[in-house]
């Protein structure tokens, strides 16, 4: 509120007023209200300092906002009428003019500011905490300014009264502990607030539910209403909302949707993305696309929300129909859909997207890569892993930060270059248990057991804790070095040590090593003792040990077992007609054959690819048991340049079997 | 009577004048011939040779100097912002040294010329640029692909920008195409001839890998034509020497493949990195990093 003159004015100086009625019907203060233009200004400026005017507070401190508000701001100007007011700056200038600092990204000189109105008892106003405030925070964010300067200034608050009279110190307080995740702090100051509005508790709301604590979010929602008789506003629902989405509680978001229609006569499109996004996280897309479809007024987040809704429901197509038809897209809106391709095992589909999104000159975002990133690590694509790196990265259009190096991580070791992978991961400067993770998992991968080992202990020299992905890395590596006495000591340093509860994957691991080294009753037992069921991988592994030995006995039983978890696995009949094979058992080999015909059980033909000059190139195995196979292949290959030649590629192009990957139309005609 | 004998005679006797001139005339013009030839041989033959390693050495110098030159003015020009001219001497290093000119061009070069298309916003340029690339190199990389679609679509070529990223996103065209085809079937031929080097160095195929109850030639066959040796040779032929080469198998490796891919790679001195469904296998100098243990 701007300050009158009366307000202004000390209560002692009745004379005052009459200065009042001159100053507001002067013709040069009119002009000023509506200047638009710093020239403009300084003019005004003149004539009010020759008119004497330039003397008086109100006038001054007119000349203050505009020069600390405008766009550009003149910082230095209205810093030259503070310091020449007479008898001396009021709160509402200081307040202006620390307001002006903060819009022009200046927390420091804001902070610097209040300090100067503590110290030298100039006057103040709750305004004035509030944008002190303002300022800590932004100068902890920026890192330009000490972490406590927060509590430098509630404890001013304290010390001048203003903090027990006013309520929108009180809400600075706890947006500012809030902000800093400080929940504790926030929740106290909040307690000891003598008087609370709507924003009073909007903001620890808020706070809680971008703290990931959405039940605590939640339960000062309902608290808010019940025992605080407050009705919430718009930026209420929406922090509640999204709290609800958080907790994937569909009931609760059906129930907030029902109150939102009755109680909230307009509601912000905000409010309604939130809305699309609960319901897309409860994994409803009916319900958010009901209220995507109802919205009057759609910006490119609400698009966005909607796709990610059907997105986290694996609904792919729709997602696609919905970003095919969006009128106007941003990063977010690419990233989103980029990412679900790379989650939904679409890879090939992510790059190809990327790729679009590239030649649509959007350029990409931290999280854009890391989804690219990890569909390269699938496809095993290292040219465009490559590609990514030296075009964003190491050319510092986006910093490394730590998902992206988690991400290089685990698609250099995937793409099989394990030596870049050390690299950055020794250059990285933040590292959590992902990154240790992926890199003992890529040591694993790569057969580097003793570097893995070795990761794992320095792991725990600097105080990392290791999670169960740390151990599956570890068994791996154990696993594919046929280290049984290590493994043994990890899987029991896991449970007693780090009271993590083994999983199936950590069972199996521990199977496939007991199997391969060729202990395969100890593995039988280990199986068959599981706390959990046992599943494909844990049987597979012992199958596969038993073909590697060749276990008949053994194998049989854990075939059966396969057989009754899946049917149509074509692997379960391809290892146990190997382990007959291998014990000259033709007639049992024959009778698997059988059974997987009648069964309709196909195998898995073998196929390889290869990349080269950033193509993939697909081989699958070539059958070339017939005695003159040569001959064969070489007529095929007649056949095929003389049906070329008559120009009926096109047609064999459009008979080509569509699996998702662009085969050569040679490599189709030899392998149909 | 006696009249007529008189006059018979002079017919007679200027044949007779007649006949030793005529073998004395061509003598000696015959003789100059002989000489004159001999003469300019001679002088060929001394002054030729010199001439000629003088040209042949001067053709050199001026060829590498003009390449020299070549580069550094393309450099110089792409940093001017002029893209017709940057062209242009593309142009003309194509129509001197063929294809080979560019295929020799570096990554930077390229982008470089891309990228004075883009600061000298011109569409034509960047068009000409591409179908120049396209023209000389035998597959654009795919980074160049996406500068390339990126620049059009700043240019508002929005089509054109979907037209080179459809060039990025898949076989790059007719002729890229086909080449891949026939490196394919020099795979084929390729496996043979691995199949007779690895035994050369010691290879036995290990036909208890085959579980079908044929004979062993068949087995042999059988095992030569898995899909993981098939792509091996097929980077083998479409890949530099010495350059490392990964594949990546949905399956198993078997033991066959694998013993025979150790030997591939000392063979062939390539490193050959292979992703099966379970793990990783670096293959170097008759080796394998899982130890044979998988």
């Amino acid at each position: 509120m701007r300050p009158t003159p009366a307000t202004a004015a000390t209560p002692t100086r009745p004379a005052w007023n009459t200065n009042q009625n001159l100053v507001v019907t002067h013709p040069l203060l009119s002009l000023l209200e509506s200047c638009a233009s710093f020239r403009r200004l300084l003019q005004l400026h003149a004539l009010l300092t020759i008119t004497g005017l330039a003397a008086h507070r109100f006038p001054a401190s007119r000349l203050l906002a505009f020069c600390a508000l405008s766009t550009p701001p003149h910082l230095d100007h209205a810093a030259a009428i503070l310091t020449r007011a007479a008898p001396g700056p009021n709160a509402y200038m200081l307040a202006t003019m620390m307001r002006g600092f903060l819009r022009a990204r200046f927390p420091c000189r804001a902070l610097n500011l209040f300090r100067r109105v503590i110290r030298d008892h100039l006057p103040a106003d709750a305004r004035t905490f509030v944008f002190a405030l303002k300022a800590a925070a932004a100068a902890s964010v920026s890192k330009h300014g000490s972490a406590s300067g927060g509590e430098a200034v509630h404890c001013a608050s304290l010390k001048s009264g203003f903090l027990g009279e006013s309520v929108l110190v009180g809400n600075a307080l706890v947006h500012f502990y809030a902000n800093r995740k400080s929940l504790v702090e926030a929740v106290k100051m909040f307690v000891e607030m003598p008087e609370r509005d709507v924003v009073s508790w909007t903001t620890l709301v808020d706070g809680y539910a971008r703290a990931g604590l959405a039940d605590e979010a939640w339960r000062v929602f309902c608290r808010m209403v019940v025992a605080g008789g407050m009705w919430p506003n718009e930026v209420t629902l929406v922090a509640a909302v999204s709290a609800v989405g958080q907790m994937g509680l569909l009931a609760l978001g059906m129930m907030m949707h029902r109150y939102v229609a009755e109680v909230v006569v307009v509601r912000t499109v905000s409010l309604e993305n939130t809305m699309v996004d609960m319901f897309g996280k409860c994994g409803c897309t009916r319900s958010a696309k009901e209220v995507f479809d109802g919205m009057a007024v759609k910006d490119v987040y609400s698009w966005t929300s909607m796709i990610n809704s059907y997105a986290k429901c694996g609904d792919l197509e729709s997602a696609e129909q919905l970003f095919e038809v969006m009128p106007m897209r941003n990063v977010v809106s690419w990233s989103c859909m980029i990412s679900a391709y790379s989650q939904l095992n679409q890879p090939e589909k992510a790059v190809w997207l990327f790729r679009e999104m590239i030649a649509e000159g959007v350029d990409p975002i931290d999280a854009t890569l890391v989804s690219v990133l990890s569909a390269c690590a699938q496809l095993g694509c290292l040219d465009l892993g490559r590609w990514v790196y030296v075009n964003y990265i190491a050319s510092n259009k986006i910093g490394l930060n730590l998902n992206l190096g988690n991400a290089l991580i685990d698609m250099y070791a995937k793409c099989g270059d394990i030596a870049q992978a050390s690299r950055l991961f020794g250059e990285m400067a933040e590292r959590n248990v992902v990154s240790w993770n992926s890199m003992i998992m890529a040591h694993a991968m790569h057969g580097q057991s003793e570097e893995a080992i070795h990761l794992f202990e320095q792991l725990k020299r600097v105080n990392i804790v290791p999670d169960e992905i740390t151990f599956l890395g570890l068994l791996s590596s154990c696993s594919h070095n046929g280290l049984v006495s290590e493994g043994q000591r990890y899987f029991k340093e896991m449970k007693v040590v780090y009271r993590i509860e083994p999983t199936v994957e950590h069972y199996a691991c521990m199977i496939d090593l007991f199997a391969k080294v060729g202990l395969l009753e100890e593995a039988f037992r280990v199986a068959t003792g599981m706390p959990m069921k046992t599943d494909e991988a844990c049987w597979g592994a012992l199958l596969n040990a038993c073909r590697m030995h060749g276990n008949v006995e053994i194998g049989e039983c854990v075939a059966e077992k396969l057989v009754e978890l899946d049917p149509s696995d074509s692997g379960i009949y391809v290892l146990m007609s190997q382990i007959y094979a291998s014990k000259h058992k033709w007639d049992q080999v024959k009778k698997l054959r059988t059974t997987m015909r009648d069964r309709g059980v196909r195998k898995n033909p073998g196929c390889s690819s290869i990349e080269v000059k950033g193509e993939f190139h697909d081989f699958l195995v070539a059958d070339v048991s017939h005695v003159r196979s040569e001959d064969i292949y070489e007529a095929l290959k007649n056949i095929y340049f003389h049906l070329k030649q008559e120009g009926i590629s096109s047609l064999i192009k459009r008979l080509c079997p569509s699996n998702g990957e662009q085969h050569s139309v040679m490599q189709w005609w030899v392998h149909s | 009577m006696l009249i007529s004998p008189k006059l018979a005679a002079p017919p007679a006797c200027h044949r007779s004048a007649a006949g030793p001139r005529c073998p004395g005339f061509f003598l000696p013009a015959a003789a100059m011939v002989t000489r004159r030839p001999r003469r300019r041989c001679r002088l060929l033959r001394r002054y030729s040779a010199p001439l000629m390693i003088v040209a042949v050495m001067g053709a050199v110098r001026t060829q590498n100097a003009e390449g020299c030159f070549d580069r550094e003015e393309l450099r110089m020009l792409c940093q001017e912002s002029n893209p017709e001219a940057a062209i242009n001497l593309l142009d003309e290093m194509l129509q001197r040294s063929g294809a080979g000119a560019l295929v020799d061009l570096r990554s930077e070069e390229q982008v470089a010329v891309l990228q004075a298309c883009g600061e000298a916003r011109s569409l034509a340029s960047l068009r000409r640029a591409h179908r120049l690339l396209s023209r000389s190199l035998p597959v654009i990389p795919t980074a160049i692909l996406l500068r390339i679609a990126s620049l059009y679509y700043k240019l508002g070529a929005r089509s054109d920008a979907h037209r080179a990223l459809e060039g990025a996103s898949r076989p790059p065209g007719k002729n890229g195409q086909e080449d891949f085809d026939a490196k394919r079937l020099q795979a084929y031929e390729k496996v043979r001839e691995l199949h007779e080097e690895i035994c050369v160095a010691g290879y036995v195929p290990d036909t208890r890998y085959v579980f079908h109850d044929i004979d062993e030639d068949a087995k042999v066959r059988a095992l030569m034509y898995h899909s993981e040796r098939l792509a091996i040779a097929f980077g083998l032929v479409s890949t530099p020497p010495g350059m490392p080469l990964r594949v990546i198998k949905n399956l198993r490796i078997c033991g066959d493949c694998h013993n025979a891919v150790k030997l591939i790679a000392k063979v062939t001195g390539r490193e050959i990195i292979v992703r099966d469904n379970k793990r990783f296998h670096h293959f170097k100098d008759g080796d394998c990093s899982c130890g044979d243990y998988w």
